[in-house]
């Protein structure tokens, strides 16, 4: 009975630090479970001695040590209590679970600067072109502002930037389909010259202004490459919020 | 003049792309990294894209689309279309040129699919402009290092180029 009354408050003693120790890694809380369970263990063994029990009764001692040890219900119990505390850690201050067997998730201060980034681009777009700029450019400078280079306050940012390249790709997919051959055959040669011309001037100067800066011919040719494209969509949206795209 | 400068766009993302995938080659620069982008992107360009303004479009209207019932056609080519956008963006990747030009080529193919344009609008619209704006704030502005814009050596060489 005394035995019993010893497990049974070590065990509550265990629980009541484990409650107490909410935010303690789960490793330094099993590895005191153990010690605490030795240790009931050890006063077990000695009160089993004092009475003379030990050789006398073998089965009763191996239950014991099976009870204690961690594959027996005890070592069950600890487990429980181990993925309990577990999931207790997996969970942030705002409730939220990280527990990957339970799906992804994240946290609700994640989200809610997601939306407010989003309304932040739409409103720096929306401003503007109040002020008479595309939209775009607002759009822009509200990612420089908020994005990791400045601010940092988007958090996922690979998931925007994710987002982003699948727009870019519905872009140039769009691009594709608006191809009007008639006019492209009708401005083609005109049109070559004006895309030769403009990738090789930007690019050459591009290029020449790194080589001045110092740098060798991979950077500066990486200088003259940003230099050179014209975005099709930059360009299309400018024009369009200009009225001179079917001009 | 618009039409101008858009043809003159669609004509430098050609080249822009094939330069992206120089600029990518410069990961590892060997001779064969920077000559197989220009060979695959050409390639491609001459194949798939003479492809997809001669014999595709007809074979995709009077074959393909000619199975659907008239109500089911622009889903039908809306499908085919994305199919062709899955097969296209793994190939060119693979053979280093930008999957950019797969996305440019698949649309390509239908651009002389009338009820393909009025599909992608409709299906998209809404979607894409919202994805636009996102590419415009984050691919575009997440990369501009703007902490490095008051470092000294941005500002005693870059600034006076300007």
């Amino acid at each position: 009975m005394k035995t019993l009354h010893s497990v049974l408050f070590c065990a509550i003693l265990c629980f009541g630090q484990l409650w107490s120790n909410s935010n303690a890694s789960t490793d330094v809380l099993v590895t005191d479970l153990k010690v605490r369970g030795n240790e009931v263990a050890a006063r077990v063994n000695k009160l089993q001695g004092e009475a003379g029990t030990t050789s006398s009764n073998p089965p009763r001692k191996e239950r014991m040590r099976y009870s204690m040890g961690w594959s027996g219900p005890m070592g069950r119990k600890l487990d429980l209590i181990r993925n309990v505390m577990r999931r207790r850690e997996a969970e942030d201050d705002h409730g939220d679970s990280h527990d990957d067997s339970l799906g992804v998730h994240f946290p609700v201060r994640d989200l809610y600067y997601t939306i407010i980034f989003l309304v932040a681009i739409y409103v720096g777009g929306r401003l503007a072109e109040i002020v008479g700029t595309p939209a775009l450019a607002g759009e822009i400078i509200v990612g420089i502002a908020l994005g990791p280079p400045a601010a940092d306050f988007v958090p996922i940012e690979e998931a925007l930037v994710l987002f982003g390249d699948i727009g870019l790709v519905m872009l140039i997919l769009e691009a594709g389909i608006d191809i009007d051959l008639a006019q492209l055959k009708a401005t083609g040669s005109r049109a070559l010259v004006m895309a030769m011309v403009g990738i090789a001037v930007p690019l050459l100067i591009g290029y020449g202004l790194g080589s001045a800066a110092g740098l060798g011919f991979e950077a500066a040719f990486a200088v003259g490459a940003c230099f050179a494209p014209t975005s099709l969509g930059v360009a299309a949206k400018a024009l369009n919020a200009g009225n001179l795209l079917n001009r | 003049m618009g039409q101008l400068i858009v043809a003159t766009c669609i004509i430098d993302d050609i080249i822009g792309l094939v330069l992206l995938s120089e600029v990518e080659a410069l990961v590892n620069p060997t001779p064969w990294n920077f000559i197989a982008p220009i060979l695959s992107a050409f390639g491609f360009l001459i194949v798939l894209g003479w492809s997809a303004v001669t014999w595709m479009p007809k074979v995709i209207e009077h074959k393909y689309l000619a199975y659907f019932n008239e109500e089911n056609r622009e889903d039908a080519a809306f499908g085919l279309m994305v199919a062709l956008l899955l097969g296209y963006l793994p190939l060119l990747y693979a053979t280093k040129a930008s999957y950019l030009m797969g996305a440019f080529l698949a649309g390509l193919t239908f651009s002389q699919i009338g009820v393909v344009h009025s599909s992608f609008v409709h299906n998209t619209e809404a979607t894409m402009s919202w994805l636009v704006r996102i590419f415009f704030a984050t691919t575009i502005g997440f990369q501009v290092p703007v902490k490095y814009f008051e470092k000294a050596e941005v500002i005693r060489s870059v600034y006076p180029s300007y």
